[in-house]
Formats: structure tokens, sequence, C-alpha cells
């Protein structure tokens, strides 16, 4: 139809020009030139400890010292009294910069307008450090953009996990952040006492190599987080729930499946269970990080061995008896609410939710109590506590910084590793007494609303630089139980095999490991049956598997000799 | 819409003042910038927004073809010719992808196109304009409504603990599984398109209808023809350029299909069921372990097949009569 | 039709329905009705959820676990209050709004220009032109190529880095040149011409008192998409403190999503998931915009849409 009247001017020979063009503008070049292999996404692997460059350990002495003393840092120690707080600076530097430091932000984010942000600048020397507070939910992948382009800020922080999102993490440390070792090399406890009494594991653990073959390149590129240790996660019980069914706290894997059955009505609309994907593979003996373990002279990977059919199996059970909330794999409930709710009797959460969910419920009027699950073990077993003694984030410097720039926020940091007791701990950690907290009647600070909002963040000031030392902190009991539990779980703690040392595995292995989380999720689900294992295992050997094997021994062989 | 045909008005066989301009138009191209400058200056700012962030990035796509790292400089990167898309379609989970795409981008053509256009046919038929208006303004809201909210509304409602299953249990039935079963996924997913763009669909044909003259009914009516005569003779032919058009657009992003309802529902469904290429690229690149180079290839590889589809499209449609989005030569 | 017949035939209006149309058969309206009245409340009783649950009071949320509830037992505005309070949510909204004012001005700039100039084939230029815009339908940059154009220009963390890239929309202008192509008459352009004015004065004094209604359809669908803006919000300016409603809204919903892998190691930073009825009174306040607009669309989208573009 229609004669093409002469306007008509987008005709097919000249799209097809169009389109010509554009690919050849494309293919073009790359064919005339000669090619080479792909480099990049080969793993690396970077020692972390024995290094003669870092800041000399300086013990720095506490003020006060705590009421319940642990084996740091697996079992922290704790306060249950609220000390008098005092000054852990004596002499003040005076500064003048501003500096904005890039982190992730899960909530909303307060203003840095607030006399917080300006009270904090005056107590660590007149330093500024503004917050751009990007959303956490989607701050590990978007971060690998800002870091390409170098839009980040004077600074930015990761926390350790993060960086698994960062194809080639070493390579972007090494071109984009400042190389600290000269400034911290040595004895550093004159001008900053605080952070040579940062644990010597915590510096070693912010070294990276610029060329990860040759051990000779390592430095010093980032200022370390606190360092954390013991299992930061639980399996929380409903226990007024379990009472009113005469159940006790299960102390193993066994016992709890009969506890689980006992409190759940699928049709009454009460689950024993929300997620289960986390934490359950340490009671059936399985390794944390990676997932390898040295048994008899050669890494096995989790997914080679037998216990974890057994896992697997466990969550295919709780799955098929309907003890699992039905809508769990649609990833959108919210676990906390349904815990509250009692809807789900048993919540796996991070270990604050002991405490959340006390001040929840009772906010709420829903009532309730919770106790976490010991270290609990199938068949008979002695448990396993997977603990992570690491440093919990970084935050690492632009490279275009000036020395003294980066020496004064080194200053900063100094200040911010003050720990509980210490009037600078006090300021960053409760704000300004009157404009964001009063003390309650036993002299334990408490937030009013403005001090909720702005100084309650967990991620800020507090976690631009490490503690010198973790505490357990807050409402008395809850601090008492808390040293009791890691107490508990103390004698099954057992340490990653890669300890010292911090592996990026070929990206042909992590993907490969994405894959196994997509079909561990099937099995457990029951869109995959357990007899499928086997074949799971050959395809994650083949497509990344056994390369990453390969990586991982060279690495524990450089580690252990 | 048909928007792009880019043919100048069908004036009547020619003789109108554009002809003649043409048969004028042997002048200099100083002579033709000096009568068209106000022309070219109106086009400049969309022009230098379309170099800037349109050219400008794609010319970048030729890292597709380099072992490409941000750190060194440009030319510093090896080229690798086509070794990502080499790796690309060695890949194992490639393929399943690209076939899951065309699933549901065929699934999602053959089933929402004929619901939107069923629901115009219906509105269409409503003499009420009361109800017509109250339908109308309410149908084409969760169009709006990301896919987050979408899913999570869908969890609420049909999920194994949404209202619809506790009030089957109250009957003595069975909970529903289907928002976590991946063989009746497709099921689902109609479902989701029918809630969210079946209603934003029906506006555009509803639009399309309206522009049929109501005279050419009025004397098929006089002539005796039915109702469904009508339907079959006028309203059909009336909305078939719209259609097609609609279609071929369709068709050349055959290989996106809306990312987020398969990446939301990814735990939910399984990986087997719900990974498209977008998700491939978004899980092994953006968020994965295979640089950029990697899903710029992916990215490449769909420009291109999206280009060729297009091409055959128009060539069917042409076959078939049809203007297309572009004149035949 | 003249004015006199249309009034004639309105008011004996008992029904619509044009004297040449058959009554349809009992069944037939039946079928109809059932199938429209089913459609209408599968739509209808989510939306009506959402607007409940933002009614809803904490404590009768607490109790239901999080659901969305189709009857809140207990009435509260306490989320809309939160949301108008003036504080982050409140400058949230605010910016939305001017993004989208600014951006579809900005957009109809560019976009009326374009189509206008484009609208007179044979011109100077004109083919090679229409084709780098057509080309546009075909291909997507990629993100870090886009990313990497805005960092260069110096719009990371500026509010400008979201309007600009996306400040054109190819099938807009080709929808509004054809419109200019097609529906405005050339007599007038010629005849305008024959007075003596130049283009500029051609387009504001001929061309677009032509075009209100097209102009309007093609705002909208900017508006809207400005309206929506997500993503680029997430990449381009994660350092300013107001961010669109979109993110605050998703950031809310994804609270409680699950997060694989990271879930373990994000639950010790993350905050107390805002309740479901402040969630939900934003979805609310994202969309109200949109059902205020809709007699709008209602009055232009089908006059504009099909003169101009469909019937071509």
């Amino acid at each position: 139809m229609a004669t093409p009247s002469d306007g008509s001017i987008f005709r097919r020979r000249s799209l097809l020009k169009a389109a010509g063009l554009g690919a050849a503008g494309a293919a073009g070049l790359p064919f005339i030139a000669a090619c080479s292999d792909i480099e990049s996404g080969s793993g690396t692997s970077q020692t972390t400890d024995g290094f003669d460059f870092l800041p000399e350990y300086k013990e720095w002495p506490l003020p006060v010292e705590p009421d319940l003393v642990g084996e740091p840092p697996n079992h922290p120690s704790g306060f249950t009294t609220y000390p008098e707080p005092v000054p852990a600076i004596e002499n003040l530097p005076s500064n003048s910069g501003t500096f904005e430091i890039t982190m992730p932000m899960w909530g909303e984010a307060p203003s840095n307008d607030d006399p917080y942000f300006a009270a904090i600048a005056e107590a660590s020397g007149g330093t500024r450090v503004d917050l751009r507070q990007a959303d956490g939910m989607t701050y590990a992948e978007t971060s690998v953009q800002w870091l390409n382009a170098n839009e980040f800020g004077d600074g930015i922080m990761f926390f350790a996990w993060m960086i698994a999102s960062h194809p080639n993490f070493q390579e972007t440390v090494v071109n984009t952040f400042y190389d600290l070792t000269d400034i911290v090399k040595g004895d550093i406890s004159e001008r900053w006492p605080l952070l040579a009494g940062l644990p010597t594991a915590s510096w070693g653990q912010s070294v990276w190599s610029t060329d990860p073959n040759d051990p000779e390149t390592a430095r010093v590129f980032a200022i370390p987080g606190s360092f954390s240790g013991g299992s930061n996660n639980a399996m929380f019980a409903r226990t007024d729930l379990l009472e009113e069914k005469g159940q006790a706290l299960p102390t193993s894997v066994e016992e709890l499946l009969e506890v689980a059955r006992a409190v759940n009505d699928d049709a009454g609309g009460r689950w024993a269970f929300g997620g289960t994907d986390y934490l359950t593979p340490a009671w059936f003996g399985l390794a944390g990080g990676d997932g390898w373990a040295y048994i008899d002279g050669k890494l096995v990977h989790n997914c080679e061995r037998p216990e974890y059919t057994e896992w697997l199996e466990f969550r295919r059970t709780i799955w098929d008896e309907k003890l699992v909330h039905p809508d769990l794999p649609s990833g959108t409930l919210d676990g906390q609410a349904l815990h509250k709710a009692g809807t789900i009797v048993f919540q796996l959460d991070g270990i604050s939710w002991w405490q959340g969910f006390i001040d929840q419920s009772t906010a709420e009027g829903t009532g309730g109590t919770i106790a976490p699950l010991g270290a609990l073990a199938a068949k008979g077993r002695k448990p396993l506590v997977h603990v992570n003694t690491s440093v919990d984030s970084w935050t690492f410097l632009n490279k275009d910084l000036s020395r003294e720039q980066v020496e004064e926020f080194l200053d900063f940091c100094n200040f911010a590793s003050a720990p509980f007791g210490t009037t600078e701990y006090e300021l960053i950690n409760y704000g300004i007494e009157g404009t964001h907290f009063t003390y309650g009647p036993d002299g334990v600070p408490v937030f009013n609303e403005v001090g909720t909002t702005v100084v309650q963040a967990p991620v800020n000031h507090k976690t631009i630089s490490g503690h010198v030392q973790q505490f357990l902190t807050g409402a008395p009991d809850m601090v008492q139980a808390r040293f009791e539990y890691n107490a508990s779980l103390l004698e099954f703690a057992e340490v990653n095999i890669f300890e010292g040392m911090r592996v990026e595995g070929p990206a042909d292995f992590k993907s490969a490991g994405q894959v196994l989380i997509d079909q561990q999720n099937d099995i457990a689900y029951g869109r995959a049956d357990l007899s499928s294992i086997p074949e799971m295992v050959e395809t994650w050997k083949a497509n990344g598997g056994e390369a990453g094997r390969e990586h991982y021994t060279a690495a524990y062989d450089k580690l252990h000799g | 819409m048909a928007a792009l045909q880019t043919s100048a008005p069908p004036v009547p066989s020619g003789s109108g003042g554009r002809t003649i301009g043409k048969r004028k138009r042997k002048r200099t191209v100083a002579q033709r910038f000096r009568s068209d400058w106000p022309l070219l200056l109106m086009t400049l700012p969309a022009m230098a927004q379309l170099a800037v962030f349109f050219y400008w990035p794609s010319a970048w796509n030729i890292i597709a073809f380099m072992d490409y790292s941000p750190h060194r400089a440009f030319w510093e990167n090896p080229l690798v010719g086509f070794a990502w898309f080499e790796r690309l379609f060695n890949n194992p989970y490639f393929v399943p992808a690209l076939l899951n795409t065309l699933k549901y981008s065929f699934a999602n053509l053959l089933f929402l196109f004929p619901l939107s256009i069923v629901l115009a046919l219906v509105m269409h038929s409503v003499v009420s304009t009361k109800v017509r208006s109250v339908f109308q303004s309410i149908v084409y809201l969760p169009y709006f409504f990301s896919w987050v909210l979408v899913v999570t509304v869908f969890v609420q409602t049909l999920g194994a603990d949404g209202l619809v299953s506790n009030w089957i249990l109250g009957f003595g039935g069975d909970r529903l599984t289907f928002t976590s079963n991946p063989d009746t996924f497709m099921f689902l997913a109609w479902l989701q398109w029918a809630w969210k763009d079946a209603g934003w669909g029906m506006i555009i044909f509803l639009a399309a209808l309206a522009s049929i003259n109501p005279s050419l009914y009025e004397a098929a009516a006089v002539d005796g023809a039915s109702r469904w005569r009508r339907l079959w003779h006028i309203t059909l032919p009336g909305i078939r350029p719209v259609i097609v058009l609609l279609l071929i657009l369709h068709i050349g992003g055959i290989l996106t299909v809306g990312f987020e309802q398969y990446q939301l529902q990814r735990d939910a469904i399984g990986y087997q069921t719900t990974e498209v290429l977008d998700t491939f690229i978004y899980y092994r690149s953006v968020i994965g372990t295979e640089g950029a180079s990697f899903g710029t290839a992916a990215g490449l590889f769909k420009g291109v097949i999206g280009l060729i589809l297009i091409l055959i499209a128009n060539n069917v449609a042409h076959r078939l009569g049809e203007q297309g989005i572009y004149q035949k030569s | 039709m003249t004015a006199i017949d249309t009034k004639l035939k309105l008011k004996p209006r008992k029904s619509a329905r044009p004297v040449w149309d058959e009554e349809p058969s009992w069944f037939g309206k039946l079928v109809k009705a059932l199938f429209l009245i089913a459609y209408g409340a599968a739509i209808v009783l989510p939306i009506w959820a959402v607007v409940a649950t933002s009614f809803a009071s904490e404590e009768s949320l607490a109790k239901a676990g999080g659901n969305m509830l189709l009857i809140p037992a207990e009435f509260s505005i306490a989320a809309y209050q939160e949301i108008f309070d003036g504080g982050a949510l409140t400058k949230s909204l605010l910016l939305t709004i001017g993004l989208t004012a600014g951006g579809t001005a900005l957009s109809m700039v560019l976009t009326i220009g374009a189509a206008y100039g484009l609208s007179r084939p044979g011109s100077l230029l004109h083919r090679p032109i229409l084709m780098l815009v057509l080309f546009t339908f075909l291909f997507a940059p990629g993100l870090y190529p886009s990313f990497l154009v805005v960092q260069k220009l110096g719009l990371f963390n500026n509010y400008l880095s979201i309007i600009l890239p996306m400040a054109l929309s190819a099938f807009n202008l080709i929808v509004l040149r054809a419109f200019f192509m097609n529906s405005v008459p050339t007599e007038l352009i010629d005849a305008a011409k024959m007075d003596g004015a130049g283009e500029f004065r051609t387009l504001f004094k001929i061309v677009l008192p032509m075009s209100k209604a097209i102009l309007a359809v093609v705002a909208l669908f900017y508006a809207v998409g400005y309206w929506n803006i997500y993503f680029s919000a997430v990449l381009y300016i994660p350092g300013l403190e107001t961010q669109p409603i979109q993110v605050v809204l998703q950031r809310m919903l994804m609270s409680t999503q699950g997060l694989p892998g990271a879930a373990a190691n994000v639950s010790q930073y993350q905050s107390a998931a805002p309740d479901a009825a402040l969630k939900m009174a934003v979805v609310v306040c994202t969309i109200i915009p949109i059902v205020i607009m809709y007699p709008f669309i209602q009055k232009h989208f089908t006059k504009a849409v099909i003169t101009g573009a469909i019937k071509g």
C-alpha cells in the first residue's frame, strides 16, 4: 500500500546501511588488530600476616575495666554498668579540613546538618567528616561503577562481605586508593596512640599487593574497622510459644525437629521456620567461608561431602512437612514482623535481634519472649560454630589526597577508635546530652526521638575506623545474657582454614558457586530432588569447582607451607 | 504510533505544494542552508542530547572486544576479538536463559495483546459513559506500580498464606502453592501481566478504536450487517495498523523482557524457570564476577538480534500489505 | 454536525446507544457484565488492600504480622502524618515534583524543536538527522559507558544527571513529528510563510496552538517517566540527601525482601523495617498524581494519539 511519496526518506536500504555502519564501527577495529586472550578474573590470594611495615602494636590502656571479662575477640568482654566516661585523647590536634566519605546506609539517612556532626567535628580537633550515605541495598553493586570512575569523595567504606561483588577488587584497590604504608609504618603511638592500639591482625587484613604474584609489593591500603569475632547470627526461638506446648529449647538438630513439629500448625497459620539458608550448614559440620575444608591432605568443598546431603535433607524435610512458612521462597516476607506476631516460631537473624525483639514487642504491645538456640549438631556429633575473627569493614582513602590530608584523616580515625568508657565514644555513639539522649535512672544513656533518628543509625562515624576493643554494652540483663551465650559457644568455635589470608576465587568458581546456591534452593523448596546432588556437584566441578580447588590449594599451600 | 511511518501526509496524488518544492529544489547547499537554518537550529538541542547521552556511550560498546579494565588507559586494553562472545555462548547457562527469554516474550505477545484488545472491544461496546469512565480510571493504575509492589501484592493475595488461601482453607480446601511453583509459573506470569499491563494496553487500543469513523458503522448497520460482522469488517481492520506496529516494536525488543519480574521471583520459583537474558547479565556481570566486557558483549548480542528481528518483522508486515515502521523502498 | 444537532441528540438521553445499533441479547450483556466485574474486582481489591493498610494502626498491623489488611481494625492516619511532617519523605515528594516539572519542560523544548525541525522532508540534512534519531531504537549503550559519560561531564551527584540522559525519547519525538507533518494543514504553514513569518513564528503562532492535545499527551509520557525515576538515581546520585520518591519507596519495600547471600551480614546494620502502613502510604502517594491526571489523559489521549499518530 501507499506509494511512497517523495517524503518517505526512510527506506529500508538506508536503515540497513545505518545499522551496518554501526555494526562495522563496533566490530571493524578489533578484526584488524591482533587478538590476545582474556586474562582478567583469574583470582588472587593475599597473605595478611607476617609483614614488617605495619604499625607497631602498643597496647592502649583501657580507662575503665569491663565488668565481665571474656576472651576477645570471639568472646568479647562486657559492661553491665555505665562508667563515668573519661577523655581518651589528651593532646587534641587542631585541624580544619573537610572530608567526604561514602558509606552504606540502610533505612533513612539523617541530615549532615544536625548538631551531632558539628559536635563530632569540634571534639575531634576540627576535622569535619561529611557522610555521603548511599543506599545499602544496592551499595555493593553500584559502588563498582563509582570506583571505576573515581567518584566516591575522599574515601569510601566497605563492609568485608561487600568486596565479593567487585570483580578484580585487588586491581581496584591498588589503582584507586591511597597507599598508607609510609605513613602508618612503625611506631605511630606518638601521634595516633589509639590506632597503634588496634590489633596487628586488623592492620594485616588491610594489606593488598600491587602485583598479586609478588609478595614484596604488599602495601597497607585501608584503615581497618573493628576487629570482631564470634558468631553474629543465631536461631531465635519464641520461648513463650514453646512453653505453651510444653517444649524446652532444643539442644540438637533432632530435638529441634521434634519441637518444630510440636509447635507447628499449618492450618492455623503458625509455622516453625522462616529462612534456614545460613548458619544451618554449621549444624552439620560444614565449613564456613568459601566452603573449603582440609580433609585427608586435600581441599574438599562442602558440596562434595556427605554432610552436605544431610543438610539439604534437613531443609527439604522441614519443607515437605510444612514446617516452613509456605511463602518463604517468595522473599517478600518480613521475618521479624512474623516472629513478633508468632507466625514464625524460629527466626534466623543477626544477634542484635535479641534486643530488637524486646524493644519492638514492648513498644507495640505484642509481647512474647525469645532466646537463641545454642550450638546444635546432628547425629550426636560435636557441634561446630564458625567464628570469623576478622575486620568488619575498611575505610579506603582516595589516592588524590595529599599526605597532609591523609594524616589529618588519621587524626580523626584515632579519635573515632576510642572505645566504650570514653567521652569520645559517648559522643559518637549517643550524641549530645540533652539534644540526643538523657541519662536514665541507672546512668545509662537513653536516646530521645532526635537521637533515635540521627545517632542510632548503625553505620556512621562509629564505623569509620575500628575501636581499640569491642565490648558488649547496653541493657545489663542483655549484656549478661549475651556474655553467657558467647561463653557457651566458645568451646565449639572453629576458625576458617584460610585465616591469615584473603583469597579471591577465580570468576568461574564464583559463578559456579552462585549456581550451586540456586540449586540448593531448588532442593530445599521441593523443586528438585535430593538425588540430583551428584549431578549438581559434577556440573559444579566442571564449570569452576576444579579451577577453584586448584586456586585455593595453591593459596592453602602458600599459607601453611 | 504509525508515528514511525515517515511518509508525507497522504495528500491526494502528489500535485500538492511539496512535490513542486522538490522540482525547484536544485539548490546549492549554501542556498538550502540559508532557508533551512532555523529548522537545523531547532533540531540542535535534541541532537546534542543524543550525541552526548546516546552516541558517546554507545561507542563504548567496543569494550566487548577488549579485555577491558578501567584502570588502564583505554588504548592499553588488549583486544581479544570475539573471545567474550565465545565465553558467552559457551556458558552453560546462556542458552537456557536465551530460550526462557524467547518463551516469555512470545507468551506475553500471544497473551497480553489479545487480552488488551478484547478488553478494549468490550469497553468500547459498553454504552454507559459512567461505567466506562469508572472502569477505565481504575484498570490502568497497576501499570504504574513497581514490580516489587506487584510481587508483594500477589504473595499477599494469592500466596500460600495469602487472603485467597486462607479463604479456601476456611472451606476445608488446601493452600494455593502456585506463587512458588515453577511448573505453573507461566500462569502466574500471565496473571501478573493481566493485572499490571492489560489495562494500559486497553487504553491504547481504545484510543485506536475511537478513531474509527462512526459513520462506517452506521452505514454497515443500515446495510444490515450484524454486530459480529461489523466487528470483523470494520473494527478489526480499523485497528490493524496499530496492532501491527506495536507487534513489530515488540518483536524488536523480544530479548528484553521485564527484568525485575524475573529477578524478584527467582528465589520463589527457582533460577531454571526465571533465568532470562537480563537476569543472566545481571548475575554474571553487573553484580557477578565476569566484568564489564562480558556484560557489554551480551548487550551487543541482544542489540544485534533485536535489529535483525525488527527487519524481518517489518518485511513480513510489508508482504501483508502493512506500513510497518519504515517505508518500503 | 452542527451544535444544534448535537444538543438535540443528547437531550432525550435515556440511552447513549446510537439509533442504528441493535440492543444486545440479555445473555451477551450478562457475560459482558460478569467479565467486567470480575476483572475490575481483581484489579481493585489489591489496590484497596494497599489503601486500607496505609490507614491501619500500628497495633492492628503488628497482630497481622506485617501482612496487608482488607479492613483495618483500627483507623489511623499516623503514616500520612509521618509523610507530610516536613521530614525526609516530604522533601523527597517535593523533589520528585520538581524533577518531574523541570525535566518535562526541558524534554518538551527538545522534542518540539526536533519534531518541528524534522517535519519538513527535503530540508537540509533532514535524512541523516532522522536516521540518527531512529537508530536509538535499536540499541542501549550499557551501564558502565553511560555512567562514565555522566561522570566525565561532572554531573555525578547532581540532579541534572538523572534528567539529562533521559531528556529525549525518540518515540515521543517521532509521534510529535508525525502529528506536525500529518495533521497541521500545509496550507496554513504556507500562508504564514507568505505573510513573511519565520519558522519560529510559524511554530509558535500556528503549529503549537493546533497541537495542544498531542503536546499534552507527550508531556504526560515524559512526566510519568520522570515521576518513576529509580535506577539512575541509585547509580548517579547516591550522595545526595534527598532522593526521588521511588528510591525511598523501593528502599522501604526491599528492606523486608530476602537478600541473597548478604542477609546474614546486613541484618546487624539494618534499622527496623518501616511498618507496613508507612510503606503503603508512600505507595498511595506515588499513585495519587497519576489518578489525578487520569481525567486529563482521558480527555486528550484519544484525540491526540489518534489524530496525530495512529491515523497517520
